[in-house]
């Protein structure tokens, strides 16, 4: 074969293999915008059930319990943080994925704050976790709490866990970190009725706390027991 | 373009120059094997009064009992004309009854029977070369069948050019049954169109012991086969291509060879091809990317190391990630007591959208477009069947264990076992 066609054909081949890594950059990239809108749009409806709640409860003082249900805590808080997790991981550390876990911690300790003021005041049932971790690669120890967190929350629909990335560059976690002295030396760390857990906590032991968790609220005094009343003759 | 910049790890690097330099090659072929489709379709045709040379025909065998017989049956009923046709068998020291049931050949005109102490493939074909009086010689192994119109297709070839000094036929697996044979036959089957385009671009880097035939020009001006780390048949190619020395393939001249049924010999036969490969390769490392030693240099050697690197450096992600996939199951198993569900679940959401999935689906898709065509240059139907799921997995995934030895092998400098 004559030189030239060959080399001709070394071009060709070339070209037609750049184009189809381009084609398939922007096919993936197209994909992980995707992602990141189905992100940005879960956050808006937890931001809008968030401020649904908040205005509920700012009623409550004019009307009773009975308003509030189960339905108030926006369900979508949980999923949302494996999804940012996986796209920090895969979609790699954009600056979207950082904005949007900034915005989601954010929520998470609105949502904290709230759900905590509902269930003092209404006698919901439930517990609270503030989780701590960090991404880096070295910390197995998180990764094996994420999960018995996971496994936690299937098994308490009431338990609500909220996730807090150590490195998250926002004022209210810092405060947070401040609040409960959290070293990064220590995590993954658990805060839990107050009270801090630092290190790998198992399964049995976490469920033993929140369902001493549980019976402490049972026991709490009367604004609970009205929370309920009012429920009841509902 | 932030999305991209940011998930590149050194192993992410290397694995999309990786990709990109595989998918280079394949389309490479792809394109010729489109450029040269009339080529790869015609079949040999020569007028029917051409005055044939004559050709001494070198049977090498070792052990070979159980194939001998056929062997040479396939090559006495040839169409060739008798006279014209020297066939020489010859008995490297078998240790079997290989000299035995050779003896039923005796007395036939054209068959001559010698027998010698062992000293490996190479030096039996040298003592027939030697004395060679015909201008073409060939060679074929002891478990190798060739069709009727084998020999005159291949012959044509050199008749109709006279630069041509070597000739290969189209290798086929000879009946093959269950699955390690049926992904072999669809791998030569793919090797009859590459081979062709390699031939158009005078890349050929190997004249395989089953019927190649020469020219006796070539030995004597470039000298005898060599041990070359067993693989003789490799090494008077890469000879032939840095002397300048045509070779040749015949896509419709079929020879069918015996092949492998157990992965063990498999295995064994792979091993020593890829130490020879490795080997050879190195030993005429300096006549690599010289533009005077044309596509043999550039592209076939080079193509060949790409995808011993390219096989192990896959296969190394995939035990890596079966292997991390693995641990973290056992671990959530272990630290949730065993309780499975409920967490992520599968969701559009959680699939891989990386560049690399989509290039990769691309690749298998070109893996599966050149299959068809090798079963469409057999004559057989172009649909894709198990054989498609057997050679790939085969020949890109378990190749890593031959891969792996070879190299290894080569590092520590140790011979491999011819079987």
């Amino acid at each position: 074969m004559i030189h030239h066609v060959l080399w001709k054909s070394y071009i060709t081949a070339f070209v037609i293999t750049v184009g189809i890594f381009s084609t398939a950059i922007y096919v993936s990239n197209y994909f992980g915008n995707k992602k990141i809108d189905q992100l940005k749009s879960i956050q808006d409806k937890i931001a809008i059930d968030i401020l649904s709640s908040e205005t509920q409860f700012s009623l409550l003082s004019e009307l009773s319990c009975k308003n509030i249900s189960d339905s108030v805590f926006s369900s979508e808080l949980g999923e949302l943080s494996g999804k940012l997790e996986w796209s920090q991981k895969n979609l790699g550390a954009t600056e979207e994925v950082s904005y949007l876990k900034k915005y989601y911690s954010l929520l998470q300790i609105k949502d904290y704050l709230l759900a905590k003021k509902i269930s003092e005041r209404c006698g919901v049932k439930s517990a609270f976790i503030l989780y701590f971790y960090t991404t880096a690669d070295n910390c197995n120890e998180c990764e094996k709490e994420n999960l018995v967190l996971s496994s936690l929350r299937d098994k308490y629909p009431e338990l609500r866990v909220y996730y807090f990335d150590y490195s998250t560059d926002l004022s209210a976690v810092k405060a947070m970190l401040q609040i409960y002295k959290i070293k990064d030396t220590e995590l993954p760390a658990l805060v839990l009725d107050d009270e801090l857990l630092t290190g790998f906590h198992g399964l049995e032991d976490l469920d033993s706390r929140v369902t001493e968790s549980f019976k402490l609220q049972e026991t709490k005094p009367d604004t609970k027991l009205k929370g309920k009343e009012a429920l009841i003759s509902q | 373009m932030g999305l991209i910049s940011d998930m590149f790890s050194i192993s992410d690097v290397i694995s999309y120059i990786l990709t990109f330099f595989a998918l280079y090659v394949q389309v490479f072929f792809l394109l010729m094997v489109f450029k040269t489709r009339k080529q790869i379709a015609e079949d040999t045709s020569f007028p029917t009064d051409v005055n044939w040379p004559a050709v001494t025909i070198v049977v090498p065998c070792w052990n070979e009992e159980e194939t001998i017989s056929k062997t040479m049956d396939s090559l006495l009923s040839v169409d060739y004309p008798k006279d014209k046709l020297i066939i020489k068998v010859i008995d490297d020291g078998s240790t079997d009854n290989t000299w035995q049931v050779a003896q039923k050949f005796q007395g036939i005109a054209n068959v001559e029977l010698i027998r010698k102490e062992n000293g490996g493939k190479h030096t039996a074909m040298n003592l027939v070369i030697a004395t060679a009086t015909t201008e073409y010689i060939g060679n074929l192994d002891a478990d190798t069948f060739i069709e009727l119109d084998t020999l005159k297709k291949t012959m044509w070839q050199f008749l109709s050019d006279k630069d041509m000094m070597a000739v290969s036929p189209a290798i086929v697996i000879h009946e093959p049954k269950g699955f390690l044979q049926k992904a072999q036959d669809l791998q030569f089957n793919m090797f009859i169109p590459l081979k062709k385009v390699l031939a158009l671009m005078n890349g050929i880097h190997v004249t395989q012991g089953q019927f190649s035939m020469y020219r006796k020009k070539v030995f004597n001006d470039l000298g005898p086969y060599r041990n070359a780390h067993r693989t003789e048949d490799l090494e008077i190619a890469y000879r032939m291509q840095v002397n300048g020395y045509k070779i040749g393939q015949c896509h419709d001249a079929f020879v069918h060879t015996t092949s492998p049924d157990t992965l063990k010999d498999l295995y064994k036969q792979r091993l020593r091809w890829m130490y020879g490969f490795i080997n050879n390769s190195y030993d005429y490392r300096q006549y690599l990317f010289k533009p005077k030693y044309g596509a043999f240099s550039f592209f076939t050697i080079p193509i060949g190391f790409l995808y011993i690197i390219t096989t192990l450096f896959a296969t190394t992600i995939i035990l890596w990630s079966i292997g991390s996939t693995l641990y973290h199951l056992f671990i959530r198993l272990l630290v949730t007591n065993f309780h499975i569900g409920g967490y992520g679940g599968m969701s559009f959401f959680f699939i891989d959208t990386r560049p690399i999935i989509f290039i990769y689906v691309i690749l298998v898709l070109f893996f599966i477009i050149m299959a068809l065509i090798g079963k469409k240059v057999r004559g057989q139907k172009p649909v894709p069947d198990l054989s498609f799921v057997f050679s790939y997995f085969l020949f890109s995934f378990f190749a890593s264990a031959w891969l792996f030895k070879a190299l290894y092998n080569t590092l520590v400098t140790r011979e491999v076992a011819w079987r």
